[in-house]
């Protein structure tokens, strides 16, 4: 079980390196790789091929710069900073300031953000500085307004503590309006799944066993030459969601790789450009780097559970994801990605080139990175009810084949009010309440599958019970069925069982 | 508030519904009727509004939705490609699939199948979409 990671049983670094300095290495890029694999097979591949190189970007919010102004005169210890009206952090030494992605300019909101005084920066554009302090005997000054360049900085380090994620989970909306997410935009009636990650060029993805990424690992970052310096935060490299920490110098970097970006009624982000050198050093990371989209998978998840759980609506690949149709509930549903595969293959190219002309060499981490590791939820005061706290777990139900007649004698003698009805592998396909019965009545409706409500509002087990109630008040209505992520039936939820609930408090 | 015009056209299965009374009464909207041209079997509708923008995406969302086709009269796309950066989020958002991505990954946009909606406007990070009136 315990096998050490990072044996260099094919090639060592510095036999890589070697041959990166004589212009030998054979350097390919992933989806060149997977090529190769196919057509000679795994073993001579790997023989073959000293670099496989990756690429992937999209946007990342755990991003932000480490800034040194450099000292005014009289000198100031910095209180409130503003770089083009976005607020920066100061809690450092006087003149130090950490700009992070995701901050918003006071004035411009949601249109400009820390990502784009990023992305002006590394452009050359002046940005105006603007600061206040306290004053103390050390430092008097009180106020500071000035215009700098990346020039005028001492240090200006991209330092990202979550990057490059190895997958992310696809994204759409069950509910009945258009939801604005960092997901993008999500069409009612899962209209449409939007996707992040670059599946087979992914960089993570491409040594998922982390046998070679660590600490010191050179790598492409942002158009420059940067270093994995950890883990990422929320790294879950045993379910496939490792994710790294990384610094470079901003100075060395192109705009092209950082761009600020604001999605809409989200806030501002940076999308960033990162790839990664695997080094094919053992025959676990050559079988990984051969993924390909089609073995690459995530899960499509629905974004309009307001939930830190929000429910899978199903498994999927990249290759599927990539096609831009995916199934959902026998549907074809429309599918996009967020994260541009065609910077993620210049990135993955130009990290190639970079190796053949000799002008970067792969490094030996000083210490890889965990391949296991957990991912707690924040700790909560209280207990919020979920929703299988407070359902009716005996659910009477019926089928659409069933008479009116037999439906509306199971209403009375059951003494319930909502009738889910199901197929026969117990699939929700609609619901029957006690109005309906009586319309049906009044209209002198037949059949079943005239009177039911097809399109059903429903719940997950998981769900805190506060945002059921808020949809049943949404959609004025007072029962809900409980359904699992193959939408079959294992509850219902009504009014009565949340009166009952507040009842025994 | 701004003034739209929009052509609907109405198919066999559609031209007998009281699609457009239904919308007017769905978002308290009045809808002028500018021109028609209504027969048994198909319908065209010249309408124009005076909503909010918002408003007035909705309003087409919803007509596509109920089956119509809608063609918005007045504006275009206008795409700064030096902006793009190929992401696709404003792919699947586009109700008419006017918006795809050619073999090598960039974006392709087809302004003939544009209605003008606006949701890729909403939907690009990087403002390189703009519509033209």
């Amino acid at each position: 079980m315990n096998v050490q990671r990072g044996q260099e049983s094919l090639r060592t670094y510095e036999e890589i390196n070697d041959r990166i300095a004589k212009g030998d290495a054979v350097v390919l890029t992933a989806e060149e790789f997977i090529k190769v694999v196919e057509n000679s097979g795994l073993e001579k591949a790997a023989k073959e091929v000293d670099v496989v190189t990756t690429g992937t970007f999209g946007a990342m919010c755990s991003s932000g710069a480490f800034l040194n102004l450099g000292h005014s005169d009289p000198p100031i210890k910095m209180w409130h900073c503003w770089l083009n009206d976005v607020p920066a952090y100061r809690g450092l030494a006087a003149v130090d300031v950490y700009l992070g992605a995701t901050a918003m300019s006071e004035s411009r909101g949601f249109e400009y953000g820390g990502g784009h005084v990023i992305e002006d920066l590394v452009s050359g554009k002046e940005i105006e500085v603007r600061a206040d302090a306290y004053g103390t005997d050390c430092y008097p000054r009180k106020y500071l307004e000035t215009t700098i360049t990346i020039e005028d900085l001492n240090q200006a380090i991209l330092l990202n503590p979550r990057n490059a994620y190895q997958r992310y989970n696809a994204a759409t909306n069950s509910t009945d309006r258009t939801l604005y997410t960092y997901m993008g935009t999500l069409l009612p009636n899962f209209g449409n799944v939007t996707f992040s990650g670059s599946g087979q060029l992914s960089p993570l993805h491409k040594d998922a066993g982390f046998e070679t990424i660590g600490i010191g690992t050179r790598i492409f970052l942002g158009g420059g030459k940067g270093f994995v310096i950890g883990e990422g935060t929320q790294h879950n490299p045993q379910n496939r969601l490792g994710t790294i920490m990384v610094k470079g110098d901003l100075k060395n970097m192109k705009a092209r790789y950082l761009r600020g970006a604001s999605v809409y009624r989200y806030g501002t982000t940076l999308y960033v450009g990162v790839g990664i050198p695997i080094p094919i050093i053992n025959m676990k990371v050559a079988q990984t780097a051969a993924l390909k989209d089609e073995d690459i998978f995530t899960e499509i998840v629905d974004y309009g559970i307001p939930s830190r759980t929000r429910p899978v609506v199903r498994k999927v690949s990249y290759a599927e994801l990539r096609s831009g149709r995916v199934i959902i509930h026998d549907q074809e549903v429309p599918s996009s990605s967020l994260s541009s595969y065609q910077m993620a293959r210049e990135i993955a190219e130009t990290l190639k080139h970079w190796i053949e002309e000799g002008s970067f060499f792969v490094s030996r981490p000083v210490e890889l990175l965990p391949n296991h590791m957990d991912v707690k939820p924040m700790r909560m005061k209280g207990i919020e009810p979920r929703v299988q706290d407070v359902m009716t777990r005996e659910v009477v139900t019926a089928h659409p084949e069933e008479t009116i007649e037999a439906v509306a004698s199971k209403l009375v003698n059951k003494g319930v009010d909502h009738l889910p009805i199901v197929d026969a592998r117990g699939t929700l396909v609609g619901i029957v309440t006690s109005w309906d019965i009586a319309r049906a009545l009044a209209l002198n409706k037949r059949d079943l599958s005239e009177i039911m409500t097809r399109t059903v509002i429903t719940a997950s087990p998981e769900e805190p019970l506060d945002i059921v109630v808020h949809r049943m008040a949404n959609h004025n209505i007072s029962g809900v069925p409980v359904v699992d992520s193959e939408r079959r039936v294992i509850g219902i939820l009504t009014t009565d069982d949340i009166s009952r609930k507040i009842i025994r408090r | 508030m701004i003034l739209t015009r929009l052509k609907l056209i109405y198919s066999r299965t559609e031209v007998e519904k009281p699609i457009l009374a239904e919308a007017i009464l769905r978002f308290n909207l009045p809808i002028n009727i500018l021109e028609a041209n209504v027969n048994a079997t198909k319908g065209e509708l010249i309408v124009s509004i005076e909503a909010s923008e918002e408003k007035a995406e909705e309003l087409i969302l919803y007509l596509l939705g109920r089956g119509l086709q809608v063609e918005r009269l007045t504006r275009r796309l206008q795409v700064d490609e030096g902006r793009c950066m190929n992401c696709g989020a404003c792919v699947s958002p586009c109700p008419v699939k006017a918006i795809s991505f050619r073999p090598d990954w960039t974006v392709r946009f087809e302004e003939e199948r544009c209605i003008g909606c606006g949701a890729c406007v909403k939907a690009c990070p990087v403002k390189a979409i703009e519509l033209i009136r």
